[in-house]
């Protein structure tokens, strides 16, 4: 049964693209393809809870089955949201080629969770990372395809790492199962496998979108049409997490120095995705360096569990490793689920506006109330707050902090630290979704899209249905889940997610806190009826000072994050560059004035480009061999020669 | 070297027209120069034959003495003389510098030949390396056509003469193929010289340097 | 008897295009021909393939599983090759490019090319395979200088004299390795240049003399096999000569060669004792030439170009693999299939897309897959499987490789999958705008006509695509596997 469910969950992508060869561009054909992918997303998603509750449990081990549920939960919510979204961009996405990336994509993820040897992994892996480069380029414009040729560069340089990690605990042996690799692993000298573990996190790292490897993320992510850059940051980078967690445990042990940098790189992209939300004024960029700081904390949450682990055993410890195991898991649900909708909701958002840009759009609340009001829970949820599921997982994480302050010294001023940092991270990220949330929705229309999507028609159901089912289910992972987890539940049979039970006297009630806040609001409301005046509101003109107001009076993004942006413009290297041309050349105090603010990423600038520019200057050195001149062709003959006759008679 | 034979005499010969092969800038020296060593090869034959009694080495002698002392060489004049080429040939190298290196070239041939074989055969071996390394030394200084197919010629004597000293039986029809490939290669070279110059007037390798990845 | 049979015909076949004037009747009857040589290779191959012992024939010709799989490499392609050849000529002398004469002569040395590379690989005798490969450049020096363009004499030039100045060194090689049999009294002389022989008696050979044959055999047959630094014929000679030709070329003739430089390899580690010696030159050679490759794949800007030093690409990954023991040489053999197929497969396919742009720059050339919608999707698909997506048998011969590699050599696997990194992105680079992009950078300087007929070529890509595919399934599932080790347990 569970195998049925599985294999249905593989061959129903496989029916869609075919089917979608037949006719591609029809309405019709489109709601059958992608309606197979999501009831093949169905059908994972039943065959993962089915496999912890139910007939057959325990047939997958709970890790797998975790992730495939993901996998099959992102699979349903953008297939469906596909089959409105797609014939909005009929020349674009409406073919063959399309779909068939789409399910090749899917197969791909479902296949590397579910492999059982290196060699299946990593041709599921190879299969999911070049049909998400053609997922990328499918508007293929110019910038499209330059996203494109960074997202395969650093997907090939993390499969390079991968495949070399793999063999070289595998010992060389192509063929091996996890059990092989793992007993080969403990016959591994401790430099082969420190260097194994680099070139592990280094791999599942870069497709993860940890700093330093993360430069591609913003960039294919926003080029990608939106119902795959859902499942891009969804779903793939959950999947590098599970290549991630599935390599640490063929190692016998890891040292403290490597879970440590683990750590330290999940805080680094944590804090950089944070700040460079803050301060992104692309909408679909906003979201995706969100992923990249969601991606670093829950790395960061899996380095403390394992570092946790080698430590000798107490209670603190333990407790601590609890409200670790019960982040990682709770977030990693609950990022899926967010980000999915959020860049739903933001593929509907510039469906109807045609623009990405945040200066651009806003006034979106009045004309489209419900959908606001998915997108206020999702960006609600996002920043981490009650009663959504993101703030309990984040609870657990900052419950395990302070039980380290407790710790002996040095833990102590590293868990300070560590807290610290969160906060800070916490805050940008609270600040960049206010951001978001605000100038889309908020105040009036600030260009012409927007103005004319406001006026415009509602988007459809099917455009909104899947966002709010995330919202929705991030409700339920705050009211439901996180008790689940505080039980002992059949996921903590895996020895990383072993005692989930939350520390004593940190017990948290998701009902309790919904009903408080349901309270909170109820009070307000009714204090808000007791003070109001008795003639109600009168409703009239803003005051303008004489001069009518125009949208160009809003703050706009870019002045909304302009605090952080001086505050850390040594990191976001921002640049001010102010021309004034005079109107007249006698008088030079009336000028037209252009300003440019500009913000670069830091590693792009100290890391990318300079490597960047050395292999094409090393290329064009190399070049100067083909010079055209046979004579000089000759003499490398010889000269290679004479080299090799020495070399043979030494 | 020790016994100072006839064999080691035409050897010494064939040495001889090797070194003075690389400062020649005349065509018709440059080929005649070639004509003599190949003579020396026929000769050297002919007295191995006589010596040690093989009598298939006169067959191969009397090929060697049909083209690559009557045929190759005369095919090279007469195309170079009907499409008009330059006597003068045009090196990228002054004949003097190129004469130091030959000298350089046999100093390297010997110390190869030292470390492969005994004394015996040291000198032969010797001057088939310099050979191979002389006619490198004129494809890589030539710019003319005729003057790289005559160094590539050269190499293969200096690889047909090392045949001879050291592999001992070289079956019959492998010597006939490697002499009808020479041929064949170079029936293709004049063509394609014939037609560098036709095209570009000039049967140097000053117009043959376009492909490239600059 | 049924080698003879196969050189006999392969003979008949260059003779054949000699009793036609047309052009259509002379590719008709070359189809004909080279059908009849397809189906002796699968003959002669496929047996001593599938586990019945080498197959010999008085002391001239010895096939064992490598030479096999080299004979049935070489049917393979030589066939498509020269089926998809009608249609190209065909449109090269409709549009004035090529004159018709001239069509006779092209059949008449692709014969004369595939006989010489058939004589290479079934040959016992090493001075007739000396003899044969050097035929191989001589047959090609004309189809390299096919067109009548400056830049093809050039080409041809430097291919005449660079290959022949190697494969002389070569036989500097064959002597040495002939002195070395003769001096240590275990080979008679009359037996002196049969491999089978040698490579019977070849533990009893003088170690010094045999690195030195072995050293001028690698550098000179190197150079056939398109190795940096002797490599710079290639990219010339490939993207001169026509199409189906440069398929065979960078398919089948540097294989032919990189046979030649394992020959002299085995007898080598055989009088050494060991392979350390020759590993150690192959991997150094293997990896200086990806470095070399990547480098000039990276910023090119002429597509054929582009596939020639990716087949340079491969070969230095051939060698390298070869350098690394047994599990290397499965994986060598693994990529020595997979690049054959889909090189020729590629290079056919680039053929129709100059018939139709009639540039082979990258500048001029663009949105392929909507003007040629068949040889855009099929070249597509080589695209992929050159670049080693799974269900590419390159795929699997690099994981091979990584995992001979990774515990005893890692430096060098970590330079080769960096090299593997900057040649995929300079495809990238240049490849998706070339398919999918709706603008070329310089405008053509004739309007570019739209749309394909499906014709031979288009199936014989299909047959490629369908051989390659199908060899990845036989691998990963196993059937393939003892096929691939009985020839890779040759050079282990």
């Amino acid at each position: 049964m569970l195998t049925g469910l599985v294999i249905v969950s593989f061959a129903l992508p496989l029916a869609g693209a075919l089917s979608s060869f037949v006719s591609a561009s029809s309405d019709e054909s489109i709601r059958i393809t992608y309606g197979a992918y999501a009831l093949g997303g169905l059908s994972a998603l039943a065959a993962a809870i089915g496999s912890f509750v139910g007939p057959f449990a325990g047939a997958l081990a709970p890790i797998q089955a975790f992730f495939f549920g993901i996998i099959g939960i992102g699979t349903f919510l953008a297939s469906l949201y596909a089959i409105a979204y797609i014939p909005l961009y009929r020349e674009s996405y409406a073919s063959a080629w399309h779909a068939s990336a789409f399910a090749l994509f899917l197969i791909g993820m479902e296949a590397v969770v579910l492999s059982p040897s290196v060699l299946a992994f990593l041709i599921a892996w190879e299969l999911m990372s070049i049909s998400g480069y053609f997922l990328v380029i499918s508007e293929r414009t110019p910038d499209a395809f330059r996203a494109g040729v960074e997202y395969l560069v650093m997907t090939q340089l993390g499969f390079a790492a991968i495949a070399s990690g793999m063999l070289l605990l595998a010992g060389g042996a192509p063929f091996a199962t996890w059990q092989e690799v793992a007993a080969s692993a403990a016959q591994l000298s401790g430099v082969a496998r420190g260097v194994a573990f680099v070139l592990l996190l280094a791999g599942f790292g870069s497709k993860a979108g940890l700093v330093p490897l993360h430069q591609w993320l913003p960039k294919a992510h926003s080029q990608a049409p939106s119902h795959a850059s859902a499942l891009l940051s969804g779903v793939m980078l959950k999947v590098a997490l599970f290549g991630f967690i599935l390599s640490v445990s063929l190692f016998p042990g890891i040292p403290l120095a490597l879970s440590a940098l683990v750590i330290a790189l999940g805080l680094l992209s944590a804090f950089f995705g944070a700040l460079h939300a803050a301060v992104e004024d692309d909408l679909k960029r906003l979201l995706a360096w969100s992923s990249i700081e969601n991606l670093g904390l829950i790395f960061s949450g899996v380095g403390a569990v394992v570092m946790l682990g080698a430590l000798p055993q107490s209670p603190l410890v333990s407790a601590m490793a609890a409200g670790m195991v019960t982040f990682v898991i709770l977030h990693t649900l609950n990022h899926a689920l967010m980000k999915l909708s959020l860049f739903l909701s933001a593929g509907t958002i510039v469906a109807k506006t045609h623009t990405r840009d945040l200066d651009a759009l806003g006034g979106l609340a009045a004309a489209w109330p419900v959908f606001s009001g998915v997108v206020l829970a999702l960006s609600l949820a996002a920043a981490a707050l009650p009663p959504f599921g993101t703030f309990f997982g984040e609870w657990a994480y900052l419950q395990a902090l302070v039980l380290g302050l407790s710790a002996p010294l040095p833990a102590s001023i590293a868990a300070a630290l560590v807290l610290g940092i969160i906060g800070l991270v916490g805050g940008l990220a609270a600040f960049a979704f206010v951001k978001l949330f605000s100038t889309v929705f908020l105040g009036r229309a600030r260009s012409e899209h927007a103005a004319h999507a406001v006026a415009g028609e509602r988007p459809s159901l099917l455009l909104v249905v899947p966002p709010a089912l995330g919202a929705l289910a991030l409700l339920g992972t705050g009211l439901f889940v996180l008790p689940l987890l505080s039980a002992q539940a059949p996921l903590s049979a895996h020895a990383l997610f072993a005692s989930t039970v939350l520390a004593s006297g940190a017990a948290m009630n998701a009902w309790l806190v919904l009903v408080l806040l349901g309270g909170a609001l109820l009070l307000a409301f009714l204090a808000a009826r007791a003070f109001a005046s008795e003639r109600g509101a009168r409703v009239t003109g803003t005051w303008d000072c004489g001069t009518p107001l125009t949208p160009r009076m809003e703050q706009t993004a870019t002045g909304f994050a302009a605090p952080v942006r001086f505050f850390f413009r040594a990191i976001v290297l921002a640049e001010k560059e102010v021309t004034a041309e005079p109107v007249v050349a006698t008088n030079p105090w009336i000028a037209k004035r252009r300003i440019l603010w500009s913000v670069d990423s830091f590693w792009e600038r100290y890391a990318y480009r300079p490597i960047a520019a050395l292999v094409l200057r090393t290329a064009r050195a190399m070049r100067r061999m083909q010079n055209g001149v046979v004579q000089a062709y000759l003499l490398f003959m010889f000269i290679a020669l004479i080299i090799v006759l020495v070399i043979a008679a030494v | 070297m020790t016994t100072i034979g006839p064999l080691s005499l035409i050897a010494a010969l064939i040495l001889a027209s090797a070194f003075l092969l690389p400062s020649r800038t005349r065509l018709r020296t440059l080929v005649q120069l070639f004509r003599v060593q190949a003579c020396a090869l026929v000769a050297y034959l002919l007295w191995s034959a006589w010596q040690f009694g093989e009598a298939h080495l006169v067959l191969i002698a009397a090929l060697v003495c049909v083209l690559k002392v009557a045929v190759m060489p005369s095919m090279l004049l007469s195309i170079a003389k009907k499409s008009g080429a330059a006597e003068r040939l045009a090196l990228y190298v002054r004949p003097a510098t190129l004469t130091f290196i030959a000298m350089a070239a046999i100093g390297a041939a010997v110390a190869l030949a030292r470390v492969l074989v005994v004394d015996h055969q040291l000198f032969p071996v010797a001057v088939s390396f310099s050979l191979v390394l002389i006619g490198f030394e004129l494809l890589v200084s030539h710019k003319s056509l005729f003057g790289q197919s005559v160094g590539f010629l050269m190499l293969e004597n200096g690889v047909f003469f090392l045949g001879l000293t050291v592999a001992e039986q070289m079956p019959l029809f492998v010597e006939i193929g490697v002499l009808f490939d020479l041929l064949a290669l170079l029936v293709l070279a004049t063509a394609l010289i014939r037609r560098v110059q036709e095209t570009h007037a000039s049967a140097t390798t000053d117009y043959l340097q376009a492909l490239n990845d600059l | 008897m049924m080698i003879n049979a196969l050189i006999f015909v392969s003979f008949l076949a260059a003779l054949v295009p000699f009793s036609f004037t047309r052009p259509e009747h002379t590719t008709r009857a070359a189809s004909i021909a080279s059908t009849v040589v397809f189906a002796l290779s699968l003959l002669v191959g496929v047996p001593v393939l599938l586990g019945a012992g080498p197959v010999a024939w008085g002391s001239v010709w010895y096939v064992d599983s490598f030479a096999a799989l080299l004979v049935v490499l070489i049917g393979t392609v030589q066939w498509t090759a020269t089926l998809a050849s009608r249609p190209f000529l065909l449109e090269e002398v409709r549009a004035g490019v090529v004159a018709k004469p001239l069509v006779r002569r092209y059949y008449v040395l692709l014969a004369l090319f595939v006989l010489a590379m058939l004589v290479t690989v079934v040959s016992d005798n090493l001075g007739l395979m000396w003899v044969a490969l050097e035929a191989t450049t001589l047959a090609t020096t004309f189809l390299v200088a096919f067109y009548a363009r400056s830049s093809s004499l050039e080409a041809a030039w430097k291919y005449l004299i660079l290959c022949s100045t190697g494969i002389a060194l070569g036989f500097i090689g064959l002597l040495l390795a002939s002195a070395a049999a003769s001096q240590s009294g275990v080979i008679s002389a009359l037996t002196g240049l049969r491999w089978s022989t040698l490579s019977l008696g070849a533990a009893a050979f003088s170690p010094s003399m045999m690195r030195f044959a072995f050293v001028f055999a690698l550098v000179g047959f190197g150079t056939k096999v398109g190795l940096a630094p002797m490599h710079t014929w290639l990219p010339d000679a490939h993207s001169s000569a026509p199409a189906p030709i440069s398929a065979l070329l960078s398919g089948v003739l540097l294989n032919a060669a990189l046979f030649a430089v394992l020959r002299y390899k085995v007898l080598t580690d055989a009088a050494l004792g060991s392979s350390g010696f020759t590993d150690g030159l192959l991997l150094a050679f293997g990896t200086l030439t990806l470095v070399v490759a990547a480098a000039f794949i990276l910023t090119q800007t002429d597509y054929k170009r582009l596939l020639a030093y990716s087949s340079m690409e491969h070969m230095g990954f051939m060698v390298l693999a070869f350098g690394l023991g047994p599990v290397g040489a499965v994986a060598a053999v693994v990529e020595l299939i997979g690049h054959a197929l889909a090189k020729s497969m590629l290079f056919l396919g680039a053929g129709n897309i100059l018939v139709r742009f009639h540039s082979t720059k990258f500048a001029r050339v663009a949105d392929v897959r909507r003007v040629l919608p068949f040889t855009g999707a099929l070249f597509f698909a080589g695209i992929l499987m050159l670049l080693a997506v799974p269900p590419s048998p390159l795929f699997v011969s690099e994981y091979l490789t990584i995992a001979a590699g990774i515990g005893t050599h890692p430096f060098v696997i970590a330079v080769a999958l960096l090299a593997f990194v900057v040649i995929l992105a300079g495809f990238i680079r240049l490849i998706v705008p070339f398919l999918f992009g709706s603008e070329s950078a310089e405008q053509p300087e004739h309007p570019v006509v739209r749309g394909e007929a499906w014709n031979i070529s288009h199936a014989a890509m299909v047959l490629h695509l369908v051989l390659l595919v199908g060899f990845f399934g036989l691998i990963i599932s196993g059937a393939a596997l003892p096929l691939v080790e009985r020839v890779a347990a040759l050079f282990s």
